[in-house]
């Protein structure tokens, strides 16, 4: 996933909420302010409605009344009865007149019209109309109607002697001029529709006629329906007149809705203010929190880089300010552990590491100490080595350098480093005891008793024995922390440690297991150690040639050849290469296997009987 | 009515003479309303081919609680129905019927007014005062009608033709009487006649509703 700042995500999640709760609010102003909007405007048109039906039957009860008074007047009977049809007629003209009724008629006993005050009759035949019918059956009747397509609001009063002689009938045409009339009341627009036509209008826009014209059939009666005449929108409500004849009553949507659209610009800006004040103070708030954050987490990626001088800088009293405490608290320990890592890293035992912790005696810094240095290594491990899988090199690797490293740990030492299968080991470093050498040559003597145990086992595992040869040297070495910061190692460096190496070389040469040089011995001269001498050599890189000695146990009792080894090795110092010939001859017929033995008598070939004034007994290596 | 009666004359000394005399005869009608449901009260009256002739008479019809008393009457041509005002305002009938038209002027007591019919046919008789006030006086051509009862049945008995033309009315019966006038033939004497009226609904009085159609 990819990576969010915390200060984001926060902001993030603040103006989210505050998004939704804003917009919530708008949505519910919104919806309730429309609801509402909507409810007033339908209610006002519902008004209109009902001023427009009440309207109809103000005028319908005029007329009725009118009609009545005159069909229950008895000479109008009797001009009726009698048929003076000029009585009649003028009768209907002044009720036209003083009701201002658009048309009257009268009919005969059977609803045939006999007289209209129209000029032109109609060619409907009025007496199928349902208002005649009834009125023919004695009740008045009303109706919206249209005649010759022209809708009429009309009543039908029976004349009555007392059996229904004629029907009077009398009409409104619904035109304009009612339109308008309820305009006046209501403040809605009015039209009339008859089969889908606008016929009669308080509109004067035509285009809006022609919007309303084409919207007629979607419009409902019982809930305002929305028209668009072209940007504007009105609300429409229906109110069905007769069939085929509806009026629709009509208020302008956008006049009506302006408040609300103000409340939702204003809602709108008080929502975006508070969105960047949010934002403002969501950063500072949530600054607050990631920027020490950051830079724990900076420092936290400098520690785990290595760098452990890292410390954070947070003066908050509050959660952070403990972390960064404790961040600090926790950078210090490590360095503090760090120090000593180098040291622990070495396989010195547990209780070794912490009686040096616990003492404190362990000093890192780089400095001279007096060390004795053990190298050892396996005897031809590259032939050994050419015959085995990596996986079983690797196996008996492990089980000869858990054998050796055991054995030097029991004397105290530190095992620097593993070189292929060359074992590095120190006595003196980082911590200094006075039996350092001493207890350098009992680990040496102790790795051959293992070495002994390990090829027990290998030779029960059908494996070849491992031969090895151990060198130790005592002298000055540089102690401290080596390497790059991030890994940097505890060790000993110097001429000491080299030249341990180098005893360690000569192991093979002298055919020697253990072989340690001559301040190895002097350091170690209240110990019961047993040495033979084996040569004065001048090692490579060294100008000065050193004295080394095989050594050959500990508190064991001298062999009987020793003394006679001891002499020829003098004689041949002095130069006596007779004397030493003898003496060698006489070992070599005694231990026919002694390498040393074998060593002096092949470089006494060829030597005169005795050695001039030049004579060096220091035998230089040419070889590692 | 004059005519009417002449007419009668005359088919009834056609019948004489053609040697078909008037025999008894025994007209069993039947009216049933619209719905097969037997009517009550209604009048059936030979309209020809019957012969009877009896003495003329006055009917009453009195004006009481502002109503006609019966409202509804049938007579015979030449009867005569007078119109006594047992209420204590003045009444003034009218009717403005083709059958007969009278005009009786306000009265309260004394005399009432007696009008003789002279031609039969249906006559409305309504009040100038009062416009509820309905009676319908029928006026058969002969006293030989008769009413139905419960059972929608009445039995007519005369001296008739071969053949004889009845009519029907009842009071509420809807549209012309004139359109359920029927000829029967009589055999042995017997025939039968049956109708099937539209009949208004009773109505239940009061005043009448206004019907609007919006
Ligand atoms: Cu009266």
């Amino acid at each position: 996933m990819r990576f969010l700042p915390f200060r984001l995500k926060v902001l993030g999640a603040f103006l989210t909420l505050l998004t939704a709760v804003l917009v919530s609010s708008l949505v519910l102003v919104d919806r309730s302010q429309t609801r509402q909007t909507k409810t007033e405007i339908r209610r006002q048109l519902e008004v209109a409605r009902n001023v427009f039906t009440s309207l109809l039957r103000r005028r319908d009860l005029e007329l009725n009344r009118s009609l009545s008074l005159l069909a229950k007047d008895h000479a109008f009977k009797q001009a009726l009865a009698t048929e003076n049809m000029d009585t009649i007629v003028s009768t209907l003209q002044s009720l036209k007149s003083r009701v201002m009724a658009d048309a009257i008629w009268i009919t005969d006993d059977e609803g045939e019209v006999k007289e209209s005050t129209l000029e032109e009759p109609f060619e409907a035949r009025l007496s199928d109309l349902p208002i005649v019918e009834s009125a023919l059956d004695e009740h008045p009747a009303s109706a919206v109607l249209r005649l010759a397509g022209v809708p009429y609001q009309l009543t039908a009063v029976p004349v009555l002697a007392p059996d229904v002689i004629g029907v009077l009938i009398a009409g409104f045409k619904i035109n304009d001029a009612v339109a308008l009339e309820i305009k006046t009341i209501t403040r809605s627009e009015v039209s009339f529709e008859n089969d889908g036509k606008i016929f009669a209008s308080t509109l004067s826009d035509e285009a809006h006629k022609k919007a309303l014209e084409s919207d007629l059939a979607s419009i409902s009666d019982t809930d305002p329906t929305v028209i668009r005449i072209g940007t504007r929108r009105n609300l429409v409500l229906r109110a069905p007149v007769a069939q085929g004849v509806a009026a629709y009553l009509e208020r302008s949507w956008d006049e009506a809705i302006e408040p609300l659209e103000k409340l939702r610009r204003l809602v709108f800006f008080v929502g975006l203010v508070g969105f960047l004040l949010t934002a403002l103070v969501g950063l500072f708030v949530a600054g607050s929190v990631t920027a020490p954050v950051a830079e724990l987490v900076a420092a936290t990626k400098k520690l785990s880089e290595g760098d452990l001088d890292t410390a954070v800088d947070i003066r908050q009293n509050d959660e952070l300010g403990q972390l960064g405490k404790a961040f600090n608290d926790m950078a210090g320990g490590l360095r503090e552990k760090e120090r000593f890592r180098s040291v622990l890293n070495k396989a010195v035992s547990k209780e070794i590491a912490e009686e040096l912790l616990k003492k404190g005696m362990i000093e890192l810094g780089g400095e001279e100490r007096r060390v004795t240095v053990l190298f050892s290594d396996i005897r031809s491990f590259t032939t050994l080595s050419e015959n085995l899988s990596p996986q079983e090199l690797i196996t008996q690797l492990n089980a000869y350098f858990k054998r050796m490293g055991a054995a030097i740990q029991r004397e105290r030492g530190v095992i620097d480093k593993y070189i292929g299968d060359a074992i590095m080991a120190l006595w003196g470093a980082p911590v200094s005891a006075p039996d350092d050498a001493v207890r350098a040559q009992r680990a040496a003597l102790a790795m051959f008793a293992e070495l002994d145990r390990l090829n027990d086992t290998r030779r029960d595992a059908s494996l070849p024995p491992l031969k090895i040869g151990v060198g130790l040297n005592a002298g000055t070495a540089v102690a401290g922390n080596l390497g790059s910061e991030s890994r940097a190692s505890y060790t000993v460096i110097g001429d000491a440690v080299n030249l341990a190496s180098r005893v360690e070389g000569l192991t093979k040469h002298y055919g020697a297991g253990i072989i340690v040089t001559a301040s190895v011995r002097e350091e170690s001269s209240g110990a019961d150690f047993l040495y033979r001498s084996l040569d004065l050599v001048r090692v490579k890189g060294k100008k000065k040639p050193i004295e080394v000695f095989e050594l050959l146990g500990e508190n064991a009792p001298p062999p009987d050849w020793l003394g006679d080894y001891e002499a020829a090795v003098a004689a041949y110092r002095a130069g006596d290469f007779t004397g030493a010939r003898t003496g060698f001859g006489a070992l070599a017929d005694r231990n026919r296997n002694d390498p040393a033995v074998a060593l002096y008598l092949e470089r006494l070939q060829g030597l005169p009987g005795k050695a001039d004034a030049s004579w060096n007994p220091a035998h230089t290596m040419t070889e590692k | 009515m004059r005519n009417i009666l002449l007419l009668s004359a005359v088919s009834a000394a056609l019948a004489a003479s053609s040697g078909l005399a008037p025999r008894p005869a025994t007209i069993e009608a039947t009216v049933l309303d619209q719905r097969g449901s037997p009517v009550e009260g209604a009048v059936v009256f030979a309209i020809s081919g019957a012969v009877e002739s009896p003495p003329a008479k006055t009917v009453e019809m009195t004006m009481k609680g502002m109503e006609f008393d019966p409202a509804f009457s049938s007579v015979s041509v030449g009867d005569s129905v007078s119109f006594p005002n047992q209420d204590s305002t003045h009444h003034h009938v009218y009717s403005f019927s083709k059958t007969k038209k009278f005009d009786s002027r306000l009265y309260k007591d004394g005399a009432p007014k007696v009008v003789e019919f002279d031609k039969p046919g249906l006559v409305t008789v309504g009040c100038k005062i009062h416009d509820w006030m309905k009676g319908t006086i029928l006026v058969t051509p002969s006293a030989l009608r008769a009413v139905t009862g419960k059972d929608g049945k009445a039995e007519l008995r005369m001296q008739a033709g071969p053949s004889v033309k009845l009519g029907v009315y009842h009071p509420r019966l809807r549209g012309k009487p004139e359109k359920h006038d029927q000829e029967i033939t009589l055999k042995d004497g017997k025939g039968a006649a049956a109708w099937k009226l539209p009949l208004k609904k009773e109505s239940s009085g009061g005043k009448r509703p206004h019907k609007v159609y919006y």
